[in-house]
């Protein structure tokens, strides 16, 4: 384990840039590390309808488990994950994290979560130490416990050939390593990653997936979204289907096959699609029970 | 909040912004480089032309026709040479510059011997306005012929035994009396407030897009959003930043400015240009240190206002130019105002104290000029400090708006519905202060123009048209529970009883207090004036209540909707009561203007606002509001008789003005059995609704 808790203050035993399984999670290890119930959110542009991003959503994830959230581009998995990152504030519902309410203290929840997304980039004429340190800084970590995790981080993710240099001048791969170690900068429980391998190629893809399969031996909760199927077959222990803001289905790539009859993760999610279009459009049924 | 985190943002934000190459040419680059050079360069420049003039003789083509007795007279100046060319072909004379200016005798009306026949000779003398050898040759010319023609008229005069004198009948010499100071500040607040106001701007501009639209473009704000801080706390650490380097812009280019000036002035003074100053001589102005610490005093709050309300706009956008798009046009607003400063002739009195920017502008010239007065330090310091806070809330608030700060959208993502906003019992001190900031720039732009057309309508107008429609207007909008907030509820009879007591007890100790005042800051000449509509029509009744309607009853439900209503609920919500009671009753004091009314109507405001607190009924204040003014009417017209009212009319018809200390001790008394009155039995209690 990585840290105790000493007088209120984190305090670094030895190095684990992981370091996730204090006894707090083994305590815990029964109850889900995410719990979201009944989010729901709807947008109201400045011009047009309001529109129903996210609707009814729950679902839980357990630690040391990596939940996939599968869904096309706009069905609503970015607002999905913000709400879990209490980024943005559910139209209805809430989460737990790790015990923290969404609604009731969202800096409790933030202080256990480890968000990336495309969104979450690094301040390109800061350092990457100094980037390290600004985030550890915001998370009320200690200097002296600090300085020494940012060393693990540095050591672990092999960031000292560039770590003093500004983050403009970084490859994709160098920014996503110090992305990484920005994540795990205050021992998250819990990760959120939104698409972390859009747009990467294939090492910097593997360098994510390997970081998201040793979060979760570490027993850390992964929630992840992608529209990449073979990412979510590989990496996934359980899945979640979302379309058009609504989660369809869930459960492992196994279950999802014998309900839909098929044997790939495409035709599946394809197949549920389909059902639900044919249903028609969900708003109806939500807002105007029929006659 | 955590001053921590606050620190901590703030403190990365400038490091960033200082990296930053176009910000440091932009705030030291222009500040230390430019000005000095563009300065020094034009110095030189002016020096070396005017030394080039004065060695420079002038040429000048007499014409055909012209006497020789003229030739003869611009011959005695060593610096004027006649020159020969062709009179007829001027213009291309002129601007080839072979000679500089041709004198002619005029087409019509020429008679060559009218110099001797005691008659006028008209001549012309052409020049170029552009070509300044031209312009230097027609002064020299024009005054060495003024010069003969002064001796001439004494020998005419002289020949047929005329005194000079009778010709002259007048001779004026003006004498300007205004000390060298005030000069020299006149001419520099002119321009200082504007370039001061400008640099603050500049100061601001970049870091505040930089900061929002910039950290949206870069990705990098959902980074910032997904730590454990609060949004206010990201709102405060960014805008530290911005107005740290507003502030630091702000003083570099001024400093700048002043010390390239000196050197400046110097250097045209040792060159025997002082001219060029426009004959003021800007080394008398000397700036008192407690003058420098005035402006400063007025400069932060300015910063802040400047800073917090581009930053809100800037955070609109999504990126960097659009951001320049929505900050530009602001940036000429807060111009306009310290323009019409130099340009037309406002003073700083009345209602201009709250004019947001203008007054600041206004107040740096009055105090470059020396004349200005506490009451207008105060006014313009307190008035910008309260526009400042409802920009800084307006820029909470926008960070607080999920739309604005993810925008992905094209265009401005800010909508205003009543729906996003969640019921509640009472408003946030968020709301109240934009409440107090609204209806005090409604109040000067609406209110005092209706007062100045027609006091007593202007009064009730301003009442029912402004505050108690801002009031609940804005309470209503962000769906705070009115009858809670403003205390609709009935009080136990008692505090009525007690409010009255209160009041009756307070009309005396505040008059007297105002009397006292009296010798401290004097009643305003303009106010005293203003005020003669009250007592018009005496004896009748007609009037009488059409006065007491506007100047008692209305701000009785009105101003105490608004102060113990609105602002004290808003205020309770963030501050113990104790604070949020002496809050509540400074800033009613505040909303009475004049400076020598603010003493009396704050100590007012502090009894009302508790009876309000303790009673928790708006009611009592009401009636405590309605006897104060009511009272107050009825003396000044004479209803009441004002000797019962400190008002001792002497022998030789003088008034003396207060109380005996008996009179003073009863109502003392008087208003402690009051406040004990409302304090053991009218404390407020759960019940009944109105």
């Amino acid at each position: 384990m990585c840290w105790a808790e000493n007088d209120g203050r984190l305090v670094f035993r030895h190095a684990n840039p992981w370091g996730l399984a204090d006894e707090r999670l083994r305590t815990r290890v029964r109850l889900p590390m995410i719990q979201a119930i009944d989010l729901t959110k709807t947008f109201h542009p400045p011009r047009g309808k309001p529109v129903e991003a996210v609707r009814s959503v729950s679902f839980t994830v357990q630690p040391g488990e990596v939940y996939g959230l599968l869904g096309p581009n706009g069905a609503g998995k970015t607002s999905l994950l913000r709400m879990l990152g209490t980024i943005i504030t559910p139209t209805s519902g809430h989460c737990l994290v790790d015990g923290a309410r969404s609604d009731a203290d969202p800096e409790a929840v933030r202080r256990r979560v480890g968000f990336m997304s495309g969104n979450t980039k690094l301040y390109r004429r800061l350092s990457g130490r100094e980037t390290l340190r600004y985030f550890g800084r915001l998370h009320g970590m200690a200097a002296d416990s600090l300085e020494a995790r940012i060393e693990e981080l540095i050591g672990a993710f092999n960031l000292e050939a560039f770590v003093d240099r500004r983050c403009d001048s970084y490859s994709t791969g160098q920014m996503q390593r110090v992305s990484i170690a920005r994540v795990m900068l205050h021992d998250p429980p819990v990760l959120i990653l939104d698409e972390p391998t859009l747009g990467l190629d294939i090492m910097s893809s593997r360098t994510m997936l390997d970081f998201v399969g040793a979060a979760r031996d570490r027993g850390c909760a992964v929630i992840f979204s992608t529209h990449y199927m073979t990412e979510a077959e590989l990496l996934c222990d359980r899945i979640g289907f979302i379309y058009a803001g609504r989660l369809l289905a869930e459960g492992t790539t196994a279950e999802l096959y014998t309900q839909t009859g098929t044997t790939n993760l495409k035709d599946a999610f394809l197949n549920m699609a389909d059902e639900a279009d044919a249903a028609g459009p969900m708003s109806d049924s939500e807002t105007e029970p029929k006659a | 909040m955590n001053f921590y985190t606050i620190r901590t943002i703030a403190a990365k934000e400038l490091l960033e912004t200082l990296r930053d190459k176009r910000t440091l040419m932009a705030m030291i680059g222009i500040p230390l480089i430019l000005y000095p050079l563009i300065l020094l360069v034009g110095t030189q420049a002016i020096v070396y032309r005017q030394g080039k003039t004065q060695r420079e003789t002038s040429r000048v083509v007499i014409a055909q026709g012209v006497p020789d007795v003229v030739r003869a007279w611009l011959g005695e100046d060593e610096k004027i040479e006649t020159v020969e060319g062709d009179a007829s072909q001027s213009v291309s004379g002129l601007a080839s510059k072979t000679f500089d200016v041709v004198l002619k005798p005029a087409a019509e009306d020429f008679a060559p011997d009218a110099l001797e026949t005691g008659g006028t000779l008209p001549l012309v003398l052409e020049f170029d306005s552009t070509i300044g050898r031209s312009v230097a040759a027609r002064g020299r010319i024009t005054e060495r012929l003024l010069d003969a023609a002064d001796v001439m008229v004494g020998q005419r005069l002289e020949k047929v035994n005329i005194a000079p004198a009778l010709i002259k009948p007048l001779r004026l010499q003006p004498a300007d009396l205004a000390p060298p100071k005030k000069r020299a500040g006149n001419v520099l607040g002119n321009a200082l407030p504007m370039l001061m106001i400008m640099m603050l701007g500049l100061g601001a501009f970049y870091p505040a897009v930089d900061l929002t639209a910039g950290e949206k473009e870069r990705g990098t704000f959902e980074t910032l959003l997904a730590t454990p801080t609060s949004r206010r706390e990201i709102v405060w650490g960014k805008f530290f930043a911005v107005v740290g380097l507003s502030l630091a812009t702000g003083l570099l280019n001024l400093g700048s400015m002043a010390i390239t000036l000196w050197f400046q002035l110097a250097q045209l003074k040792a060159a025997g240009a002082g001219g060029a100053s426009g004959g003021v001589d800007l080394a008398a102005l000397s700036i008192s240190p407690v003058e420098v610490g005035l402006i400063l005093l007025i400069l932060v709050p300015l910063a802040v206002l400047i800073s917090a309300a581009m930053m809100s706009l800037a955070l609109m956008a999504r990126e960097f130019k659009e951001a320049s798009n929505y900050i530009s046009p602001f940036f000429l607003a807060i111009m306009l105002p310290a323009l019409l400063v130099s340009v037309a002739g406002v003073e700083l009195t009345g209602a201009t104290v709250f004019a947001p920017i203008a007054n600041a502008a206004l107040l740096f010239k009055a105090l470059l000029m020396n004349t200005a007065t506490g009451a207008q330090v105060f006014g313009v310091f307190m008035s910008t400090a309260a526009y400042a806070l409802l920009a800084l809330q307006v820029a909470v608030w926008m960070f607080s708006r999920e739309d604005v700060v993810l925008s992905e959208e094209k265009g401005l993502p800010l909508t205003l519905r009543r729906s996003q906003f969640v019921p509640r019992d009472r408003p946030t001190a968020g709301v109240s202060i934009a409440v107090f900031a609204v209806s005090l720039l409604l109040f000067f732009y609406v209110g005092s123009w209706a007062q100045a057309r027609e006091l007593i309508s202007g009064l009730v107008i301003t009442q029912w048209g402004i505050l108690l429609p801002v009031a609940v207007g804005l309470l209503w909008f962000v769906r705070v529970d009115l009858v809670k907030a403003l205390r609709l509820r009935l009080p136990r009879l008692a505090a009525f009883l007690g409010a009255a007591m209160m009041a009756l007890g307070s009309v005396v100790l505040v008059q007297q207090l105002t009397f006292w005042m009296g010798h401290v800051i004097p009643t305003p000449e303009a106010f005293s004036q203003g005020m003669a509509p009250l007592v018009k029509n005496p004896g009748d009744f007609a009037t009488l209540a059409w006065v007491f309607f506007a100047v008692a009853i209305s701000p009785a439900v009105c101003e105490e909707v608004l102060f113990r209503g609105a602002i004290l609920s808003g205020l309770e919500s963030k501050l113990k009561p104790v604070a949020a009671i002496v809050a509540t009753g400074l800033l009613f004091g505040l909303f009475h203007i004049y400076l020598h009314r603010v003493p009396p109507t704050t100590v007012l405001g502090l009894a009302i606002t508790w009876v309000a607190w303790r009673s928790g009924s708006l009611w009592p204040a009401v009636l405590y509001h309605l006897i104060n003014n009511g009272l107050a009417v009825l003396v000044v017209r004479e209803i009441l008789d004002p000797q019962w009212f400190g008002q001792k009319e002497l022998a030789n018809g003088e008034v003396e003005m207060g109380y005996s200390l008996g009179m003073l001790g009863a109502a003392g008394l008087l208003f402690v059995a009051g406040v004990a009155v409302v304090q053991v039995w009218g404390r407020a209690r759960p019940g009944r609704v109105m």
